[in-house]
């Protein structure tokens, strides 16, 4: 287990450290010259020099780079280019609002799926099942961003009972606020996710299902209820964790139009409104961030993944 | 390599190609089967037919805007009007191109990027596998329609641009579901053979391993156009996909968004569209993967947009 662990760690670093030259290229290459936007048309030679050796424009591309790693690692993503504040500032301004909006999102799609991923798999025949098979169909089709619009004129627009437009509350401070704001957006990421999840849940239930030893826990008398708990569910859950980490890491970074359509004030839309502002410095911070918790997530469920799965772990 | 095992490994492949072209035949009746599976592709062909015709279709001219603005639906505008007096069924109609260009173009930029990275990672292995799969396992870090939304960042506005940057998210899926099939077939007898008879390495990669990979990768291009419809959709509703006034859904449900107290219904048939473009394209996805018989690939499917 822990040389499996060493190498994936190694991995992990590796791939961190092409992520940053990657986040940092794509951002070097992006048109346009932030000085001139933030000196002002009316600009002398002197100011734009002076605005460029301000940001550090003029240096070359491996030193510029290079500095901007190593203060990244001290936790300094530099200063936006527009509001006067620091990068991480910036971002733990957004980032909480995310992760409210994720949890929650992710919470609700999990009590979703759950149960319909277990009905559909051990009950195939049902009318029930039938029933779910059509909201997975359904909610795998509906794109989120969709879902949030029709939520937000049906329960804001015609029923007046929830804000159109959600802010960031946090859930410590006043849950019933929180819940108001969070509701919507949440239910329109989650119900996707929900069908990715059930599917993939039932699909590996099934599959679980028709193995010896289940056969060998029913004939040895084991209660139907236990045998689908402890024997079958334990088995189906371990592939599910993986997708269950990677929506969660989806959904940390990629709501973004989910975000736009709410005005939810999270990353998503943070990154948006900075390219749309040519603001690098906080896109760069904000990708890290994303990749680096994706990666994060990654190696937290192989480890999880590997201290539940004893062949991994012994192997 | 001399003239005789050229024509020899000509016959070969030829000898090769007519059982895998039976096997199509098999999978075409497989996928016919399935009832599910026919509605879908009767839904696609509408689709295209849809976006094919859209001229003659459409009541309109999809940026004429002669009419009231942000009417309801009635008998003269079936789906009533936009914020511009434009008819919103002609351009729900001549939206269907966007999407499906999109979509089908990034799954194809997807395949054509991702399918010969899974092959050299997966045939030659050792240093270039291990190059292949940091360079998956980094564009699989960054979800995708962030990913499509710095690289038209970079890139620029424009269809083509558009499908580029949605075509790169792609690239992991492709390119791991051919490294897997290429490193369960390269210790194969005929794999093997090929190499035997001297076959360069390319060409047994792309003419003895590719072709019997290309069931799954079919079962992918299906899926991979179902998600990037939705990721050309999620980019023109932040204002960064098809660029106005061209029509499409995704612009519309953004406009339709500024609209939502005067017109509630503007939204309703784009997203409506968009939602029965990726049915058919997963009921079409589906009855794929049965007929082939893949398994379900892992969790990168259905990234929630």
């Amino acid at each position: 287990m822990y040389a499996y662990l060493v190498r994936r760690m190694l991995q992990f670093g590796v791939v961190l450290v092409l992520g940053s030259i990657a986040v940092w290229a794509f951002v070097y290459a992006l048109p346009g010259d932030p000085a001139t936007v933030l000196a002002g048309p009316d600009a002398s030679d002197a100011e734009l020099a002076a605005t460029r050796d301000r940001l550090g424009l003029d240096r070359s591309v491996v030193e510029q780079y290079l500095s901007w790693l190593g203060s990244a690692l001290t936790g300094d993503l530099g200063t936006s280019y527009y509001a006067a504040r620091t990068v991480t500032e910036t971002l733990a301004d957004h980032i909480p609002a995310t992760v409210q909006l994720a949890v929650a999102a992710m919470g609700i799609a999990l009590l979703i799926a759950v149960p319909v991923g277990t009905v559909v798999a051990l009950k195939p025949h049902s009318i029930a099942a039938r029933a779910l098979q059509g909201y997975l169909t359904a909610g795998l089709a509906i794109p989120a961003f969709w879902l949030g619009l029709l939520l937000i004129i049906a329960f804001a627009v015609q029923l007046n009972a929830l804000p159109a437009a959600s802010d960031y509350v946090p859930f410590w401070e006043d849950p019933g606020q929180a819940l108001r704001h969070t509701i919507l957006p949440a239910l329109g990421i989650a119900v996707h996710a929900s069908t990715v999840i059930a599917r993939f849940l039932s699909t590996s239930l099934s599959e679980v299902r028709g193995r010896d030893y289940i056969r060998t826990a029913r004939a040895k008398g084991v209660p139907e209820r236990d045998v689908v708990r402890h024997h079958a569910m334990r088995n189906a859950a371990l592939p599910t964790i993986t997708i269950v980490g990677i929506q969660l890491g989806a959904f940390l970074g990629g709501t973004v139009v989910i975000e736009a359509v709410f005005n939810y004030p999270g990353l998503g839309r943070l990154l948006y409104t900075s390219i749309g502002e040519r603001d690098y410095a906080v896109v760069q911070g904000g990708v890290l961030f994303v990749v680096a918790t994706f990666l994060c997530l990654n190696l937290l469920v192989d480890v999880v993944y590997a201290y539940l799965d004893p062949r991994i772990r012994l192997a | 390599m001399t003239e005789g095992t050229t024509q020899a490994m000509t016959r070969d492949t030829d000898a090769a190609a007519s059982p895998s072209r039976r096997r199509r035949f098999s999978w075409a009746r497989r996928f016919a089967r399935s009832r599910s599976a026919l509605v879908g592709a009767a839904g696609l062909v509408l689709l295209i037919m849809l976006a094919v015709f859209a001229p003659w279709i459409a009541p309109f001219e999809p940026n004429e805007q002669g009419a009231q603005h942000l009417l309801g639906p009635s008998t003269s505008h079936l789906l009533g009007t936009d914020e511009l007096g434009r008819d919103i069924a002609s351009r729900v109609i001549h939206g269907t191109r966007a999407s499906l260009v999109v979509g089908f173009g990034a799954a194809a930029v997807g395949a054509l990027l991702g399918v010969p990275l899974g092959l050299v990672a997966g045939y030659l292995g050792r240093w270039a596998d291990t190059i292949a799969m940091r360079l998956i396992d980094l564009l699989l870090a960054v979800p995708g329609i962030l990913l499509a939304l710095v690289i038209i960042t970079m890139l620029g506005p424009g269809r083509l641009n558009l499908i580029l940057a949605i075509g790169i998210g792609a690239i992991p899926e492709f390119g791991r579901l051919t490294r897997a099939a290429t490193l369960a077939l390269r210790e194969r007898d005929f794999v093997v053979a090929s190499r035997g008879m001297g076959a360069s390495t390319p060409d047994t990669m792309f003419r003895t391993v590719l072709p019997n990979v290309l069931g799954p990768i079919v079962v992918q291009l299906v899926v991979t156009a179902s998600l990037a419809v939705v990721v050309e959709a999620g980019l023109s509703l932040l204002g960064l996909g098809t660029p106005p006034p061209a029509p499409s859904w995704g612009a519309m449900l953004q406009d339709a968004r500024s609209y939502l107290y005067q017109s509630p219904w503007y939204g309703v048939f784009p997203g409506l569209c968009l939602a029965l473009t990726v049915f058919c394209l997963d009921r079409i996805g589906r009855g794929l993967q049965l007929a082939v018989g893949t398994a379900m690939t892992d969790g990168t499917r259905g990234r929630t947009v």
